[in-house]
């Protein structure tokens, strides 16, 4: 009988959904993603966690809620350490603790799947491998990993031609939550920087790129590619954070290559990375570009209303400079 | 060189010994106040962890008072004390101070070892000899330290005067800080024990003990954490934080305690099997052998936002619930108010002294 496991439509699914979908379905298991955000996933998440966690792990657990009853299993990675440019980059403390805040937050669990992925020590294959004892087949898991780093490198170009990684979850039949970024028409560019958890899952972002849309400007995500990921890695004063890595590039090649008019920094309350990153690129678009920038803090308690009016302000100052 | 480097605890004694004694001048900040932290808050990304802003203020008024080289102790993965250095090197630039930044830590020996050479104008013996010569004094310093300081948290809650109490630890950390040579330092280290004892007591046999855990510098730097071993002292409890200036000195520069540390996994690791960070692990072990021990109590201290202070949370509170032992969380950044800690500390501490007495009698 086929395992069913869990995943939750939530922080890391956002970049690596293609390739553990394609692995667990070549190992032959059921995969069951967890719906869309919801206001009431949202608000149990927010209940269970304390208070002063970021609004994407609090989510988070809102999915772990929705999905733990109806799996018998639950994948919960642990993403710590990956090598770029001869160094090494880490995870997100809080996304690497996550299956021990799990296991301290519910009581009841089904088996939970945790691979520890540090290529410092492990291979990928020795990772999977350790975290699920049931497989002995070698053989079959190495070519579900092949199989699932080809799906993970045709996302991630879909993923940039789009301008959302969203494409990855509706295969599954379920309803995208957000539209990729457009071109043509209107004629303010603002490029907006943000983990992709929180940027794209509607119920956490409160749709912000459509907002900037209604605002009449043109909102532009970019995904960078490894080769721009590299350049940031081997900078003098590199961060560590891998994931940090890409949105600092991503705000290299809007300011430098898009010539955006415009940065907004979509960022959630308490992201601690991000208290670091977003100062970075803030310096570097004011000082060095002389591009105005707003950063729009988004926790549990954002109101829609004035998401708008900040919006809606950056976008008609951005005009007014235009003139 | 002029060197100066963030304030944290005690630690600065053994620091400036190690560094004056390799012949450098060292410029001592003042102690950290409000407008330090004012000072920090301001230059500092917003949402930052409150022990950068201290530290970056810290740096600013070294700067002011002359200092040309920086000194960081550090050591780096996923949390962002790692950056701090880095970091705050960037910002005091861009605020326009000029300076060399020195990162200690044991990856970085062969480096730390031409920077000593430099200071002896390149003779390697002079350096070799010299180097020995500054690590004992500290270390004899810090040692001192820790065992004052010791002495001090044994002695605050029988203390018929806490207020004696707490002038007699500053009056010792001031001689330790001036003794030059090493009989000077053992002197009055051993002068220390006798003049703590012959303070005069209130009567007090039995008091509750408190473990003090979590992240490094809200354990060791009591201006960030109210004064936290003191003011319980003052209420007769018995506090053991889990460290101390001098341990993390050990640890951070010579991998010392790689023993505890490991016991601390094995034990913590049916809740946390995973470090990331902010003495997690750490926190999480210590409060199980608190249980095992027999403390009363378990408090746990971190920086408003510290990634992993925050996400071990629910994790301190599933394994207090599991061993019984009552668990009080405080969270700390500039924001705080010491009435509001102060609050929550009688709050904590009358709740184990009803417990303390139940289970004496």
């Amino acid at each position: 009988m086929a395992k069913r496991i869990g995943i939750c439509r939530a922080l890391h699914a956002y970049h690596h959904f293609a390739f553990w979908r394609t692995f667990f379905t070549e190992l032959g298991w059921e995969v069951v993603l967890s719906e869309p955000t919801s206001r009431p996933m949202l608000e149990l998440g927010v209940r269970l966690s304390p208070a002063e966690l970021c609004l994407p792990v609090k989510a988070f657990l809102g999915h772990v809620a929705a999905l733990k009853d109806r799996v018998d299993t639950l994948f919960l990675p642990r993403i710590v350490c990956t090598h770029v440019a001869g160094d090494w980059f880490f995870g997100c403390p809080k996304a690497i603790a996550l299956p021990d805040l799990t296991r301290a937050v519910f009581d009841s669990l089904p088996v939970i799947v945790e691979p520890i992925l540090d290529e410092r020590i492990l291979t990928e294959e020795q990772s999977f491998r350790n975290a699920m004892p049931g497989i002995d087949n070698r053989g079959h898991v190495r070519e579900a990993l092949r199989l699932a780093n080809a799906a993970a490198t045709t996302a991630a170009l879909r993923t940039r031609t789009a301008g959302s990684p969203l494409h990855m979850f509706s295969e599954l039949g379920t309803k995208d939550e957000g539209r990729g970024t457009g071109d043509g028409g209107p004629t303010v560019k603002v490029g907006v920087v943000g983990h992709s958890y929180l940027l794209f899952d509607s119920g956490l972002s409160l749709g912000v790129l459509d907002k900037v849309r209604e605002a009449g400007a043109q909102p532009l995500v970019v995904f960078p590619t490894a080769v721009e990921v590299e350049r940031e890695a081997r900078q003098d004063n590199a961060l560590n954070w891998y994931y940090e890595l890409e949105l600092l590039a991503a705000a290299r090649r809007l300011l430098e290559l898009e010539q955006v008019d415009g940065l907004l920094l979509v960022a959630s309350f308490a992201c601690g990375t991000g208290a670091v990153t977003n100062g970075l690129i803030q310096r570097a678009a004011v000082h060095r570009h002389g591009v105005p920038t707003v950063m729009l803090l988004m926790d549990e308690h954002t109101g829609e209303a004035g998401l708008v009016t900040r919006v809606e302000s950056f976008v008609d100052l951005l005009k007014l400079r235009r003139r | 060189m002029k060197a100066a480097f963030p304030y944290m605890g005690t630690a600065p004694i053994a620091l400036e010994a190690l560094l004056s004694t390799l012949g450098a001048e060292v410029v001592l900040p003042p102690k950290p106040t409000r407008a330090t932290i004012e000072l920090g808050a301001r230059l500092a990304p917003e949402t930052m962890c409150v022990p950068f802003k201290i530290t970056l203020g810290n740096m600013v008024r070294s700067l002011e008072a002359g200092a040309d080289t920086l000194v960081y102790v550090t050591g780096s993965w996923s949390c962002r004390f790692g950056y701090y250095g880095r970091l705050q090197a960037q910002i005091l630039r861009d605020e326009g101070f000029e300076f060399r930044l020195l990162e200690l830590s044991h990856g970085r020996i062969p480096a730390i070892v031409n920077e000593i050479r430099a200071l002896n104008r390149g003779r390697m013996s002079a350096a070799v000899l010299g180097g020995l010569r500054a690590l004992r004094i500290a270390w004899l310093k810090s040692t001192a330290v820790d065992e004052a300081e010791d002495r001090f948290r044994r002695t605050m809650p029988t203390a018929k005067d806490p207020g004696t109490c707490r002038r007699l630890l500053d009056t010792i950390l001031g001689e330790i800080q001036k003794a030059e040579t090493p009989a000077a330092i053992k002197r009055v280290r051993g002068s220390a024990r006798a003049r703590f004892a012959a303070l005069p007591g209130n009567g007090r046999t039995r008091m509750p003990r408190v473990k003090l855990v979590g992240e490094s510098y809200c354990v060791v730097e009591p201006f960030i954490n109210f004064d936290i071993v003191a003011r319980l002292g003052e209420m007769g409890v018995l506090v053991d934080p889990f460290l101390t200036a001098h341990r993390w000195l050990g640890f951070h520069g010579f991998r010392l305690g790689k023993g505890e540390v490991r016991r601390m996994r094995a034990l913590s690791a049916p809740y946390w099997r995973y470090c990331v960070g902010g003495e997690d692990q750490n926190s999480v072990g210590q409060l199980l052998l608190a249980a095992q021990e027999g403390f009363d109590g378990v408090i746990h201290v971190h920086p408003f936002g510290c990634m992993p202070g925050t996400v071990v949370q629910p994790t301190m509170a599933k394994a207090a619930r599991d061993t019984g032992i009552a668990y009080l969380p405080l969270s700390l950044d500039e924001h705080s108010s010491e009435t509001g800690i102060l609050t929550r500390l009688e709050a904590f501490v009358s709740l184990i002294e009803k417990r303390h007495r139940r289970h004496a009698v």
